[in-house]
């Protein structure tokens, strides 16, 4: 339950985690995203969430980034620590950390994998919420974790004390809007998917967004969809969004989401780096298709870019 | 590919992990379990798979069940070690510690949860085959993982030099088909869902399977299964596997797995302990349903008062 606990609106870039060749953090260009987001329009950011490739980070590499954009935007914007873990002991201790080192909140999705029930999930969260009384933001990505924070779950959890938000990210629009009807007073409702639907999103009742390709790759006009629909302005929101979508559609399928976007960014000249197995870079044919998609959509100055 | 590397062969069991209610592992009844099922006649062990809630257990406790499993199980029986983690390079690390620990082979499956593409996973066993250097049981989960690797991909897995053998857990049977034509000649092609299909799969030429629910809940009886399979005993095979069938697609409706089989494991005297949070133990309502079950099929005298 929310209940004046945080004002988290707008849009929250879920930062990419830039990776050298061999693998390691590299802490210059993911200060370097931070700062360009923040300086493009977005009001909060968040860190070690699936954009952010969180699989592949320790509980200590999470930390150490939290605290790293907590010293480079803390002071400006809201930041967000992704958490989430299968056993719930570790996830209380990872979020009990993390409010240590000064983050905002939490964003945790359910956990995934072992096929947990919505008995299961509720007492997760209810156990996270008791040991670390820190503000949570759900996130509810049924695909990549098998289990749907359907709107009547979200209702449920809404009743859990440090429970603020939700990331709803379901594929179905329907959920989305009768997630807001069921507990848009209680909860702070972020979107997903916002390339695709921010502009609904928002119009439906959606108080943010947790954006992705949107934010890191349209930079400043991608970010500025958000307040561009929540001030009506929506012949615009519509432009942008029209791109947003055309270009999510266009490079769908041809890589991983994070490796589709670093190598965006990378070919942008934007801080993006390298993924971190089990991802791989970008082979030289897909970095063709994701720049060819690019340069449909105008991103590129120059039509030809040597791969 | 395997090649003679491995003889593996017949029922391999997917341990339980006990854990006390408190949430530490119960080694005494880890151990137990172990023993009870190969006085059941199991043929093989899986260490710290999905019935051993995996994802639950940090490194040092899989390290600690392999050695467990070693101890109790002695020097001559088959025991692998699930040892799949999302990162390449910590799976690899894991699974030589695990063949230091004493497993024979180690369980992978896909790396889960960061959606790869057929490039990276190609990759992910490629890296594993080449540094590991020891016997691959490679894992199809596609419930679980969200990855199906297509019998191609697998016939592709299956030429790399440490890919010795297969759980294959597709629900397709098709599938389970496909994947023994196209490489059941390099690679040990196990069956996974053997409470469904354990006997029919060893009749089609698998050369075994891994058991879990019905191995673990019906003891000796289940696991019977494969060797009346070799034998062609059709009538008492398939009797047999009625009666798993039964189990589990009755026990699929209670709770989450494997919370279900360890609440019927305890009913039962067995060895099952409780389950680690995220996963709760069942309730009291289920445990009702549990223990009805069991008596439906006449494991379980009488209900006991939950």
């Amino acid at each position: 339950m929310n209940n004046g606990k945080v004002e988290w609106f707008g849009n929250f870039p879920a930062v990419v985690s830039p990776f050298t060749k061999d693998g390691a953090i590299d802490d210059g260009k993911f200060v370097a995203n931070l700062e360009l987001l923040v300086s493009e329009g977005a009001r909060g950011v968040v860190v070690s969430g699936s954009n952010g490739e969180s699989w592949a980070l320790s509980a200590q590499e999470r930390l150490r980034l939290f605290k790293l954009a907590k010293n480079a935007v803390g002071k400006r914007v809201s930041v967000i620590g992704g958490t989430g873990m299968i056993p719930t002991g570790s996830v209380v201790e990872l979020t009990v950390a993390a409010k240590e080192v000064g983050v905002d909140g939490v964003m945790i999705m359910p956990p995934y994998y072992c096929g947990p029930s919505r008995r299961d999930v509720i007492a997760h969260y209810k156990m996270i919420s008791d040991e670390a009384k820190t503000p949570i933001l759900i996130y509810n990505s049924p695909k990549a974790v098998g289990f749907d924070v359907t709107a009547d779950v979200a209702e449920e959890l809404s009743n859990i004390e440090w429970v603020v938000g939700i990331k709803q990210s379901t594929l179905d629009f329907t959920v989305f809007e009768q997630t807001v009807a069921a507990c848009g007073d209680k909860l702070r409702v972020f979107t997903g998917h916002s390339a695709k639907r921010g502009l609904a999103a928002v119009i439906a009742g959606a108080v943010g967004f947790v954006s992705s390709l949107d934010s890191h790759v349209f930079g400043r006009e991608g970010i500025s969809l958000f307040d561009l629909a929540v001030n009506g302005e929506y012949e615009k929101a519509k432009q942008i969004q029209m791109r947003t979508l055309q270009f999510d559609r266009a490079v769908a399928g041809i890589a991983s989401g994070p490796t589709i976007m670093k190598a965006a960014m990378n070919l942008l000249g934007r801080p993006g780096g390298y993924p971190r197995r089990p991802l791989l870079e970008a082979s030289r044919g897909e970095l063709e298709k994701i720049e060819a998609a690019m340069d449909g959509a105008g991103l590129l100055k120059k039509s030809s870019i040597a791969a | 590919m395997n090649n003679g590397k491995v003889n593996w062969a017949g029922n391999f069991v997917a341990l339980a992990t006990p854990f006390t209610k408190d949430g530490a592992i119960d080694e005494k009844m880890f151990k137990a379990n172990v023993e009870l099922l190969l006085s059941e006649g199991a043929d093989g062990f899986v260490v710290c798979g999905c019935t051993g809630e995996v994802w639950s257990l940090d490194n040092e406790e899989r390290l600690r069940l392999f050695r467990l499993a070693r101890e109790a199980a002695g020097p001559k029986v088959p025991i692998i070690g699930g040892t799949t983690l999302i990162l390449t390079s910590k799976a690899i690390e894991l699974s030589k510690a695990a063949i230091t620990a004493g497993c024979d082979g180690v369980l992978l499956m896909p790396p889960y949860y960061a959606v790869p593409g057929e490039r990276e996973i190609k990759d992910y066993f490629k890296r594993a085959s080449d540094e590991v250097k020891s016997p691959i049981f490679l894992y199809n989960m596609p419930k679980r993982t969200g990855i199906n690797l297509a019998p191609s991909l697998i016939s592709e897995l299956a030429k790399l030099e440490w890919i010795v053998a297969l759980k294959q857990s597709t629900n397709d049977f098709n599938e389970l088909e496909a994947t023994l034509a196209e490489c059941g000649d390099r690679i040990s092609v196990f069956a996974g869902h053997s409470a469904e299909r354990g006997f029919s799969a060893v009749m089609l030429g698998c050369p075994g399977f891994v058991s879990s629910m019905e191995s673990q809940v019906m003891g000796r009886e289940a696991i019977s299964m494969y060797r009346l399979a070799k034998e062609g005993k059709v009538e008492e095979g398939t009797r047999v596997q009625r009666r798993t069938v039964a189990l589990d697609v009755s026990m699929r409706k209670v709770g989450t797995f494997p919370a279900n089989m360890k609440t019927a494991m305890n009913l039962l005297g067995r060895p099952g302990g409780f389950c680690r949070q995220p996963l709760l133990d069942l309730n009291t309502e289920e445990r009702a349903k549990v223990a009805d079950i069991l008596v439906k099929l006449g494991l379980l005298k009488q209900v006991i008062a939950a």
